[in-house]
């Protein structure tokens, strides 16, 4: 085979990838661009939530840091049975800081509850279900589109299935554009010709951002399996010697402005953000928190101290460590883009959609091309197209109302049913149409 | 003589559309990224640094605009060094 016919079969070849990886994901591909696009305001939105749903505000402090040791005491007084708890320092001035606690009430099932606690009076003002808030609603579907058993992986494939028809898209580029410039439109009344011109035109210009938030995506999504089968620990895990019964280490006092205050002195740089106190018999209080201008994943730095001085017993600090630690721990801020304030994040959510537009472009493109094929009208094809885009925004808003005010794990055992019978549907029809052809071909050759 | 110009001319613009085109607007996509993240994370006596960095995607992006081959290649270049020394 000569040069020239070899790189016309691997043109044909990215060809083929891109058109059966972008149909069979594509609706996949566009609900997480969707979701994506509102998951990295989740901080913002829960934010707005809690301080005008549920009135919970912080007053001014009058010793300038938060106050929430009472409240903390109080809750731990009324709640003996708790499993353990997270304090949530607040970001900006005004909000509140949150409390959330694991219960077990006797013979009950676990529950998480967020507590406000207003920082500059330190009493508690009110609290949620947190498996049932708006701001798990959003996480959940997005990461794994609330669905528990392979959800999580199957949006792992839907960020793999993103690096394959960004990156054959690229390849396949020059042989689509032949002599069209960027980021020339054709004037014409064609419809897929307008698709397809603006599919390459964001699609290219967009590349670097999807490919970067598609690979993130998968490691994020495939991080379970592939963990388990590379043998890879979470590089910041800890586990402090147990010194003493569980019931104990519960009952020891933590006065938490002396924490912060040993946090500030043994890791300065640390912003704490989150707080939490052993209930295992390690007697260590963990502060996880944030170091300025730097782009890892939030609370990755670690500082535990021992409850009974204060004195450090480990700390992670990430600058310190080696590159496949940095490497790890980059990958969730490079996907949700928390590391530029507002502004990147407005821009993480405009470009994300670009994916959504680019798999309904490219269906479109797909349904008009074979119309010409087969006979169907023009109709037809953008009728396909809304039914599939108000079926997803329905799924989602069905899954979203069930979940916020029928319970999480309703909307979770529905989202499953849905969503694995649409997987064994769409297998099973893939399948279906291989062995058909295969039978065709085989037929006609015998005939 | 005429034909080969305008075939020379036409290798030429192909591969700028095709290619640089493509590639500096790969690094447009890094360096917006980069340019917002500077300046949201801005510590005093970064001044050099950002307005380094803003005429780096300015460069990159008038350069995909203009579609000069040696403006492409300076622009992309001038911004591969610049993230090349963020990482050194």
């Amino acid at each position: 085979m000569s040069k020239r016919a070899g790189k016309t079969e691997n043109k044909k070849l990215f060809w083929r990838l891109h058109h059966w990886v972008g149909l069979y994901t594509g609706i996949l591909i566009g609900t997480l661009s969707l979701t994506g696009a509102v998951a990295v305001f989740i901080p913002e939105i829960d934010g707005w939530i809690i301080r005008h749903h549920y009135n919970a505000l912080s007053s001014p402090s009058p010793h300038g840091t938060s106050q929430f040791g009472q409240s903390i005491d109080s809750l731990i007084h009324r709640y003996p049975d708790y499993n353990s708890f997270l304090i949530s320092l607040p970001d900006h001035p005004g909000q509140v800081v949150q409390a959330d606690m694991i219960l077990q009430p006797e013979g009950g099932d676990l529950r998480r509850v967020d507590f406000f606690i207003d920082a500059g009076k330190d009493r508690v003002v009110g609290q949620r279900d947190q498996q049932n808030s708006l701001a798990n609603y959003l996480r959940q579907i997005h990461v794994r589109l609330y669905e528990g058993y392979w959800g999580r992986q199957l949006v792992g494939i839907g960020g793999l299935a993103l690096a394959i028809v960004a990156i054959t898209g690229l390849l396949i580029y020059g042989n689509f554009m032949k002599k069209q410039g960027w980021p020339k439109l054709r004037k014409t009344m064609d419809l897929r010709i307008i698709m397809a011109d603006w599919h390459k035109l964001l699609g290219i210009s967009a590349l670097a951002f999807n490919i970067v938030i598609a690979l993130t995506g998968a490691w994020l999504g495939l991080q379970p399996w592939l963990m388990r089968c590379l043998d890879i620990n979470t590089p910041n895990t800890f586990k402090a010697p147990i010194v003493m019964e569980p019931e104990a280490d519960k009952a020891l006092h933590v006065n938490w402005d002396d924490v912060l205050t040993a946090a500030k002195r043994e890791f300065p740089a640390l912003r704490p953000r989150q707080l939490t106190s052993s209930t295992n018999g390690s007697a260590t209080v963990t502060v996880r928190g944030n170091i300025a201008g730097q782009i890892y994943e939030r609370d990755i730095n670690v500082l535990v101290l021992s409850k009974t001085d204060y004195r450090p017993v480990f700390q992670y600090d990430v600058r310190a460590k080696p590159f496949g630690h940095k490497f790890y721990f980059i990958q969730e801020a490079m996907h949700f883009g928390d590391f530029g304030g507002l502004l990147l994040k407005a821009l993480y959510a405009l470009l994300g959609l670009t994916s959504g537009f680019l798999s309904i472009s490219g269906f479109v493109i797909f349904l008009l091309r074979r119309q010409k094929k087969k006979k169907f009208s023009r109709v037809n094809a953008w009728k396909k197209t809304f039914v599939y885009s108000m079926t997803v925004l329905l799924f989602l808003v069905v899954i979203a109302l069930i979940s916020l005010f029928i319970g999480y794990t309703t909307a979770s055992l529905v989202a499953g049913i849905l969503i694995n019978t649409l997987l064994i549907g769409v297998i099973g029809y893939a399948l279906f149409r291989y062995l058909l052809s295969r039978f065709n071909r085989r037929h006609q050759s015998i005939a | 003589m005429k034909a080969a110009k305008q075939k020379t001319r036409l290798q030429y613009d192909t591969h700028t559309e095709h290619y640089l085109v493509p590639a500096a607007l790969f690094l447009l996509n890094i360096c917006t990224v980069h340019v917002i993240y500077a300046y949201a994370n801005a510590r005093t006596g970064q001044l050099g640094w950002l307005l380094l960095l803003t005429f780096a995607w300015i460069a990159l992006g008038s350069a995909v605009w203009l579609k000069n081959r040696i403006y492409l290649g300076c622009s992309m270049a001038l911004y591969l060094a610049l993230l090349t020394y963020c990482w050194l």
